[in-house]
């Protein structure tokens, strides 16, 4: 299949107006002599000018190329401009090769920068040769959206895919709507729409006992009230099971939030006058202490009670805290800040009196009140944690369900098609939780798309002989696509929901894992190729750098113009997590002397655990070399954001030094 | 999308400024099928987001930064998305539902970047637009006017974007040509922030977190240094900035209480002069650096952008957010972290979406 490709070498004098100042006439010749080889070779005019769309596709339709090698600009801009600058053109049949940061920019000499553009050319090359054209299939989906937990992310959750013409399943595990916020104007807004609306199938006293499927088609048990089961098939789930109320003390005088509201509903009027709430945000948490002041101002506000609040700091955070710490003030809740030693409360008479001293007024106080309502840090709530177990998502140590790795937010979760809102994944007071639910609905919304999904061909597999069942792989896939079933306790990748990362294959201790193993194959490849020519000084540094971290600083130091060693090649791999050891020795077994894998920190992989891995597999590595008499520092790992180009080229710059042994590798 | 035949250019949405929350926007809209025009001044994307550092020690402490980077990368494959780079805003008219806009090349920007992300024209260009959405961002509060802070009399005080810029530029080592890192390092929090008497009561949100995610990572660099950070009440907001605070009490004092006074001597260094709760002066300490954690002020763009598209209301001198066709998202609102500011844009994005269609569909019912 490889030698029946042909492949074309494309090179852009100017990218986006800027030269590129390499003799590609001269490159043309080098690059053959090297034994690179290409079926063509040729110039398309300056890609980033609107209006040069479709010349890429142009020249690859009239010499009849299968793929690709673009020397010119970065994969960051021209790659992801790739469905505008050559519509029809796969991802998979374009290598790019960045002349213009990696050449142009970090090299002044001319002749420097020609051996560079050679070696990283012919490296495109080798990539190119090895991946293959993958085809899309299309799957249907459910046209329907189930949203967990009827509080205020799920309410806006349902009402906006309602809005939108999607069919919703909302699941309460409660019998109220409205969850800690039912009695806020905007979310008792919400539940009478969600109630008249016919696209909103409400289920009250829910949970979900057992999900199958995939993104885009889950199948859910429910049981529902009077422990009736039902199924619902839906193509994408919002987990919006919020907190639960505040647990308090419920001895009149005393009452919790959870009482309270029950009692707001039923029955306003019997509430008696006087209200007071201790809610300190040191000790109750700025969410209890923000709902405190909503409650307090609702009751002062609609039904005319007095409030009384006593908290040494106001929570007034974001334009929320803000805004209804004035809300409260003009609805005449009354402010009371004791100093550190916080407030007594006497009983007597089944009344409380609540005694301080106020440090703005600096005099005591002593207000009595008929009800006097605590609350401790809210909890996560039990049908979150049900969720979780159910829908096989991370816990965070918080007991949060966001996870904390910045590249899911705000709405992922460690599944495909299973997204987070509101205060189920992090602390959020009412408004932020509004907007989850609403951020979350457009993601589940455009799941459900037209109807199909489109998925991968669905050559991943697990060869069942060699697998041991260890189920390293369940464990590391970032999006939840290994399932394992029940009878064999064997896992089984599903097409739909994998992201073709690759790291489950690179982690698989038995290599079980079938066709990931592309990437590896064509970072082999690259090493091989970016052996020549040979840098006139020093070993040759291959460095790896993952395509969303590493790749993206090395592009910007060239861009900057700083240095980047001559001996030091940059080669672009779709994550660190893949850079197993059999790849590491591989790449030392054919001639490379150092290997620089570059990732992105700890935590920061948008594939989860894909940095970590690269990390321990470098170590591994090093210890076996330096056990061997070997330098360990032939291979290195540096975490490094896309954002410190500085940083990256402190590092190729070391790496590429002589060390004292030169560049000898163990034997 | 750009119409041919010599008739005027039109997009739905005009997104001014390119941003954490500029970016976000577009490609909200451009997802669910519209088409933008994205107006940013400089000639490149990414705002003040560009130039902060990571702040990552061994692990992601959870900055956010590198979200912009991911979000310039998906914006270049949206097609629907028209770029103006080095390009403003000059007039704006409203007629019904349509915006005519202006857009002309901007004076004093840096024109020695190449506009990578987009297109700089060289003259003006009239749009037809149906929806603006303002993601003008925020000004850094100039610490200056503040002379009892010393900044600006001394190189030893500086801001924490100078100490983000300073580990953004070195990587991981060295500070200032020929001396190595500072052995003694004081934060000071709330500096523009938090001035009621200056009309300026608010909190600027990020503060807080920019100076412990700044001093954890000089902790993790130099463990020697001896870093204190004053503050007011600290905001251990988002949740891992609470557990991170709690790991870092170890390496790092936290004291109640910002300075009343930072002098600055010849000799350099700095000395922090603080007054206790009882009004009696507190010894005064000699320190190498101070950080002054510099907050978040409304830009002069902003208010003018404002005033363009009749955006009132605002509170400290933001702009308010506005209500369709005429939104605004991110920090030109009010002091937001780099995730809020985005999921404020795709929040705004998809009002004005709603409000956008719903307007089609009863034009073409």
């Amino acid at each position: 299949m490889a030698e029946m490709q042909k492949i074309g070498v494309l090179y852009s004098n100017s990218v986006g107006g800027r030269p590129l100042n390499v003799d590609f006439k001269k490159l043309e010749k080098l690059i053959a002599g090297d034994g690179g080889s290409f079926a063509y070779y040729g110039e398309v005019p300056d890609l980033l000018v609107e209006g040069s769309e479709g010349r890429l596709a142009e020249v690859m339709k009239s010499r009849g190329l299968d793929g690709i090698v673009l020397a010119a600009g970065s994969a960051r801009t021209l790659g992801e401009r790739l469905p505008i600058l050559a519509p029809g053109v796969g991802r998979e049949q374009v290598t790019f090769v960045n002349i213009l940061d990696h050449c142009t920019g970090a090299h002044e000499d001319a002749a420097v920068r020609e051996r560079k553009a050679c070696a990283l050319v012919r490296m495109g090359l080798a990539r190119q040769r090895v991946m293959s054209t993958i085809e899309k299939d299309k799957l249907e989906v459910f046209d329907a959206v189930a949203v967990v937990g009827a509080g205020p992310a799920g309410l806006s959750a349902a009402s906006w895919l309602a809005d939108r013409g999607r069919k919703v399943v909302l699941l309460e595990s409660g019998n109220g709507l409205g969850g800690m916020a039912s009695c806020e104007k905007d979310v008792a807004a919400l539940i009478s729409k969600v109630e008249a609306s016919d696209a909103v199938e409400v289920l009250k006293e829910a949970r979900i006992e057992e999900v199958r499927g995939n993104k885009g088609s889950f199948t859910l048990s429910i049981v529902k009230q009077g422990g009736k089961r039902v199924e619902r098939e839906v193509g994408a789930i919002v987990v919006s099971t919020g907190l639960a109320y505040p647990p308090g003390n419920e001895e009149e005088p005393w009452i919790s939030y959870a009482k309270l509201d029950k009692r707001r509903r039923e029955a306003p009027g019997d509430l008696p006058e006087n209200l007071g709430f201790i809610a300190d945000p040191e000790v109750v948490g700025e969410l209890v202490a923000q709902h405190a002041i909503t409650v307090a101002t609702g009751l002062a506000a609609d039904h005319g009670k007095h409030s009384f609040i006593f908290m040494g700091d106001v929570p007034v955070r974001g334009e929320s805290g803000q805004s209804n710490y004035e809300a409260a003030l003009m609805a005449g809740v009354r402010f009371f800040r004791p100093d550190a030693r916080g407030v007594k409360v006497e009983v007597k008479d089944a009344k409380a009196i609540v005694k301080g001293l106020d440090i703005i007024l600096k005099q005591d106080f002593a207000i009595t009140c008929d009800l006097i309502v605590t609350g401790e840090r809210p909890r996560v709530s039990d049908g979150s944690r049900q969720a979780a177990e159910v829908l096989r998502l991370a816990v965070e140590d918080d007991a949060f369900l966001q996870p904390g790795n910045i590249t899911y937010l705000p709405t992922y979760t460690t599944r495909q098609g299973v997204l987070i809102a509101g205060a189920a994944g992090t602390e959020a007071p009412t408004p932020l939780a509004m907007r989850g639910g609403r951020l979350a609905a457009i993601e589940a919304d455009a799941i459900l798309g037209e109807g199909t999904i489109s998925i991968g061909a669905g050559d991943v597999e697990i060869d069942q002989a060699a697998c041991a069942a260890c189920l390293t792989c369940f464990r590391i896939c970032p999006v939840g696509a290994i399932g394992v079933s029940v009878d064999r306790k064997v896992p089984r990748i599903s097409d739909v929901d994998c992201r073709d990362c690759g790291i489950c294959a690179a982690a698989c201790p038995q290599r079980a894992i079938k066709n990931f193993l592309t990437p590896e194959l064509a970072i082999l490849e690259m090493g091989r190729a970016c052996l020549k020519p040979a840098p006139p000084d020093g070993p040759v540094v291959l460095a790896l750098c993952c395509a969303r971290s590493g790749y993206a600083a090395a592009d910007a130091a060239g861009e900057l113009g700083l240095p980047i060693p001559e001996n030091v090649r940059v080669a672009r791999v779709p994550c660190a997590g893949i850079v197993s050891t059999n790849v590491i020795f591989g790449l030392l077994n054919l001639g490379v002397d150092r290997v620089m894998v570059v990732g992105c920190p700890i935590d920061n992989c948008q594939n989860k655990h894909g940095s970590n891995l690269a990390r321990r597999w470098v170590e591994t590595c090093r210890d076996l070399i330096a056990n061997l008499g070997g330098d360990a520092n032939s291979v290195s790992f540096h975490p490094i954001a896309s954002n410190m180009p500085h940083l990256f080229a402190q590092r190729a710059a070391e790496a590429a030094r002589r060390g004292k042994d030169d560049s000898r590798r163990p034997s | 999308m750009t119409i041919s035949g010599g008739s005027q250019p039109s997009a739905d949405v005009l997104i001014v400024g390119g941003g954490v929350a500029g970016i976000a926007a577009a490609q909200a809209l451009a997802d669910r099928g519209l088409d933008v025009l994205l107006v940013e001044k400089q000639r490149r994307l990414g705002g003040k987001a560009a130039e902060l550092a990571c702040m990552a020690t061994q692990q992601c402490r959870r900055c956010s930064a590198c979200l912009l980077e991911d979000a310039i990368q998906a914006l270049q494959g949206t097609r629907s998305v028209r770029i103006r780079l080095g390009t403003v805003v000059e007039e704006a008219s409203r007629t019904g539902d349509t915006f005519q806009i202006t857009v002309g090349p901007a004076k004093d920007v840096d024109t020695r970047v190449t506009p990578l992300h987009g297109v700089t024209p060289k003259s003006q260009e009239r749009w037809k637009v149906s929806g603006v959405i303002l993601c003008t961002g925020f000004d850094v509060f100039d610490a200056s006017t503040r002379p009892f802070l010393g900044y600006g009399r001394s190189k030893d005080v500086i801001t924490t974007l100078e100490l983000d810029h300073i580990l953004a530029r070195n990587g991981d080592r060295g500070w200032d040509e020929g001396s190595g890192p500072p052995s003694k390092v004081a934060f000071v929090q709330c500096v523009g922030s938090r001035e009621r008497k200056a009309g300026r009561g608010y909190c600027s949100q990020v503060c807080c977190s920019v100076s412990l995610r700044l001093a954890g990572k000089l902790a993790f660099l130099h463990p020697e240094m001896e870093i204190v950070v004053h503050y007011i009440d600290l905001q251990l907001q988002p949740r891992s900035v609470r557990s991170y605070h709690a790991s870092l009490t170890k390496k790092v004092v936290f004291q109640q209480g910002v300075p009343g006074e930072i002098i600055t001597p010849n000799e350099g260094g700095v000395i922090i002069r603080s007054v206790a709760e009882d009004g009696t002066a507190v010894e005064p300490v000699s320190f190498d650096k101070a950080v002054l954690a510099v907050g978040m002020v409304p830009s002069k763009e902003t208010q003018k952008l404002g005033d363009m598209f009749g955006l009132k209301g605002g509170r400290f001198g933001f702009v308010s957010a506005g209500a369709p066709p005429v939104l605004a998202a991110g920090t030109c609102v009010f002091p937001r972290d780099i995730p809020g500011s985005i999921d404020d844009a795709r929040d705004a994005a998809d009002r004005l979406i709603r409000a956008i269609s719903g307007n089609k569909e009863v034009a073409h019912g």
